[in-house]
């Protein structure tokens, strides 16, 4: 296997964040360190991002009488967005997600779920399996290849996206379109309030101070496939996906390893996969949630897998900006990856005044840093222990 | 380590035929009649068979899991004790679990949905939360089986549990995984029932069909570590035109090729004395996650050292193909 056969690039991007849609919003807001977090309308207490320009407008190809979730809607826009004018027959599709439509069930489903169904829940409940987004996403573009939807948490989006990259070197599909997409939705905003996991004010990642996370929505998708096929068919290749790995905890359903175990496994082994020493790394776009039991076991991981670095590495959480954007956080803190090596640009985690401690992190905070960078990793984690990591590189042609 | 072919070391099941270690032997299980719930006159489904959990995995506790989470975890126990093999001795960090399932954890899920109806989504119960999500099936398994490699669940209209078996065959032949866990499964709930039924699915003489529950376990495993149940050959995605291509006709007990440009390479390749699996009506009532327990039945029928050729097609008209062959003693 020739070495462009066995490279997997990145040659399309969509996005759909609180900053809007499209990746140059996304890049503006993050380049602005302008917070999109404000206060929840129909939760409380609480702080929210949501994407502002909600993509209501289905393509003719979405089949009239079936219901599309927001989680479904989102995928649709970010996917085109993706795909561009190209023709995408032949492309499969991993797609990740948490809620897919949960959005869509109501409380009243339990009390009398024939009566509800009746009602008006039919099609809205059809939206519900999580493998409606990929279908949706395969139906709406035309990709025609596999379809797989990824549940793991709020590793889902890395997941998603690593997986789909395998599938491109197995031959199942030319290309893949991979990411998640989550809608805001009261099933998860009341889950995390239950646990307690939720800052009443905007969140705070690594700051001693942390209090818990916010939750955000959005969605991203990215086009994959092999840098021979990319220079064949003369496409922008944005970035290469060097390296992934996936581990779990096996530890808590909730809670992650005291010590980061897998996490740190996680992330040496993409490295190893990636070819890219300690040092080589650039950026790591951290999962960062502001939970006090995650901030700290993830710190811990840093110190592991950086531990041969010579310099602390530099380490942001840009869920300070957008929000934890659960199973499309995964895919939208890759585009903030692939952001910060094309741009050369080091996000700062926002409200970060006393960070914890862990000497091998370069704790980035106030305003965005210039640097350039021939390697940047994205972490994700979730409940359940999984973790994911992926690491991108510059493309020099 | 990367491998080049893989060996099913390990079957177990646990559903309407209870719990079962080994591939599924016998007389299918007969659909019966519901009773758990009001019906819109007589309705049949193939529920599961009730067990002791202890019975199965001692030490184990359940009890606040969803019964996809404990059926997960004691189809795994059930595979694990057919393949001989103790992940305690082995590196956990080397072991991968692949879940697929169309509804994930239904039956908290509407236990939370019902604490938010009657006391607000305010009020809800922070117990059941993380106990819904899609993925906390196989987490368990990993939390108890000492699984530290990769853990997936996936979700795919039509062959999901084929998705997880490819994926998991890839995991271990790209040098992710030594082993692999391959989970598959839904349990039927009211709320899902109720579905089937405003969708006009359910009919009242028990033909049509007929949903049911379960979740099947297959371990993966590099060839010649223990006795195989089944070598696995070959996995791929197979690129078909035109949709829904494959149809399985009962009357004529024929496979009908919709599409013209249908993978005639695999259907031609097959041989003229080619038998079709038995019918599996545990599968054919798991819309999207039968596939394991297809595997498993057709695993108890054919005799030693016959090729089968598994097809999942799904809707976009990609198919999950594999080849397996039977050892040539059982």
């Amino acid at each position: 296997m020739s070495e462009a056969s066995s490279t997997v690039v990145i040659t399309g991007i969509g996005v759909a964040s609180p900053y809007g849609l499209g990746l140059g919003r996304l890049e503006a807001g993050l380049l602005a360190s302008e917070c999109r977090l404000a206060p929840l309308a129909r939760f409380s207490p609480g702080f929210a991002a949501t994407v502002a320009e909600y993509p209501g407008e289905l393509p003719a190809t979405c089949h009239a009488k079936r219901w599309f979730s927001r989680s479904d809607r989102l995928a649709i826009a970010v996917a085109r967005d993706a795909v561009g004018a190209d023709e995408v027959r032949e492309c499969g599709v991993v797609m990740a997600t948490t809620v897919a439509g949960l959005s869509e069930l109501e409380p009243q489903l339990v009390a009398d779920p024939a009566r509800w169904y009746r009602a008006a829940g039919l099609e809205r409940a059809a939206s519900y399996p999580v493998a409606r987004v990929a279908e949706a996403v395969g139906d709406a573009v035309g990709a025609r290849g596999p379809r797989c939807a990824v549940n793991v948490a709020c590793a889902s989006g890395a997941m998603a996206i690593a997986l789909a990259a395998q599938m491109c070197l197995d031959g199942a599909a030319p290309a893949m379109l991979a990411g998640g997409s989550d809608a805001l939705c009261e099933f998860t905003l009341s889950g995390f309030h239950a646990l307690q996991a939720l800052d009443p004010q905007p969140c705070r990642p690594f700051d001693a101070d942390r209090r818990g996370l916010n939750i955000g929505e959005g969605a991203a998708v990215l086009r994959l496939e092999t840098l021979e096929r990319a220079q064949a068919r003369h496409a922008p290749v944005l970035a290469v996906l060097r390296g992934w790995a996936m581990t779990n905890d096996g530890y808590h359903l909730t809670a992650p390893h005291e010590q980061g175990r897998g996490l740190a496994t996680c992330m040496l082994e993409a490295m190893r996969t990636a070819g890219a020493e300690p040092d080589e790394i650039g950026y790591v776009n951290a999962h960062g949630t502001g939970t006090p039991l995650n901030d700290v076991a993830e710190s811990k991981a840093y110190a592991t897998a950086f531990s041969a670095r010579r310099q602390p590495v530099p380490v942001s959480s840009t869920k300070s900006h957008f929000g934890h954007c659960l199973g499309a956080a995964g895919a939208l803190e890759a585009a903030v990856t692939l952001i910060a090596i094309r741009r050369g640009a080091l996000f700062p985690t926002l409200r970060l005044a006393n960070p914890v401690e862990c000497p091998k992190v370069d704790w980035l905070k106030g305003r965005p840093r210039h640097q350039s960078m021939a390697a940047a990793m994205s972490v994700s984690a979730g409940f359940g222990g999984s973790n994911a990591a992926l690491v991108f590189g510059v493309h020099t042609a | 380590m990367s491998i080049g072919s893989i060996d099913i070391t390990g079957l177990g099941s646990v559903g309407p035929s209870g719990p079962v270690s080994g591939p599924l032997r016998g007389s299918a299980p007969a659909p019966t009649l519901v009773t758990a719930w009001t019906t819109e006159g007589p309705r049949y489904a193939l529920l599961g068979a009730a067990f002791r959990m202890a019975d199965v995995l001692p030490r184990v506790n359940t009890r606040r899991l969803d019964r996809l989470s404990a059926w997960s975890l004691a189809a795994a126990a059930l595979a694990l004790r057919d393949a001989g093999l103790d992940l305690s001795t082995v590196d956990g960090s080397r072991t991968a679990v692949v879940s697929a399932t169309g509804f994930g954890c239904l039956s908290l899920t509407e236990a939370y949905l019902g604490s938010a109806y009657e006391h607000g989504w305010q009020q809800t119960d922070p117990i059941y939360f993380p106990e819904t999500l899609g993925n906390a099936p196989a987490a368990h398994v990993a939390r108890v089986f000492g699984c530290l490699g990769p853990n997936v669940t996936v979700g795919s209209r039509g062959p999901a549990a084929e998705s997880a078996l490819l994926m998991a065959a890839s995991l271990l032949r790209s040098g992710q995984a030594d082993r692999a866990l391959v989970l598959a499964g839904d349990t039927l709930t009211r709320g899902l029932f109720d579905w089937y039924e405003a969708a006009g699915l359910l009919t009242g003489d028990g033909g049509g069909f007929v949903p049911s529950e379960g979740v099947a376990a297959i371990v993966l495993e590099a060839p010649g570590l223990r006795r195989a149940r089944a070598m696995l050959l070959d996995a791929r995605w197979v690129q078909a035109d035109g949709g829904e291509w494959l149809q399985w006709d009962a009357a004529s007990a024929t496979v009908v090729a919709k599409a013209q440009s249908a993978p005639a390479g695999l259907l031609a390749s097959l041989s003229p004395q080619a038998r079709f699996a038995p019918a599996c009506v545990i599968a054919d009532g798991l819309p999207d996650t039968g596939g394991l327990f297809r595997i498993l039945t057709a695993l108890g029928a054919v005799a030693p050292a016959s090729r089968l050729l598994v097809l999942g097609a799904a809707r976009s008209g990609a198919c999950a193909a594999m080849l397996l062959e039977a050892p040539a003693h059982d």
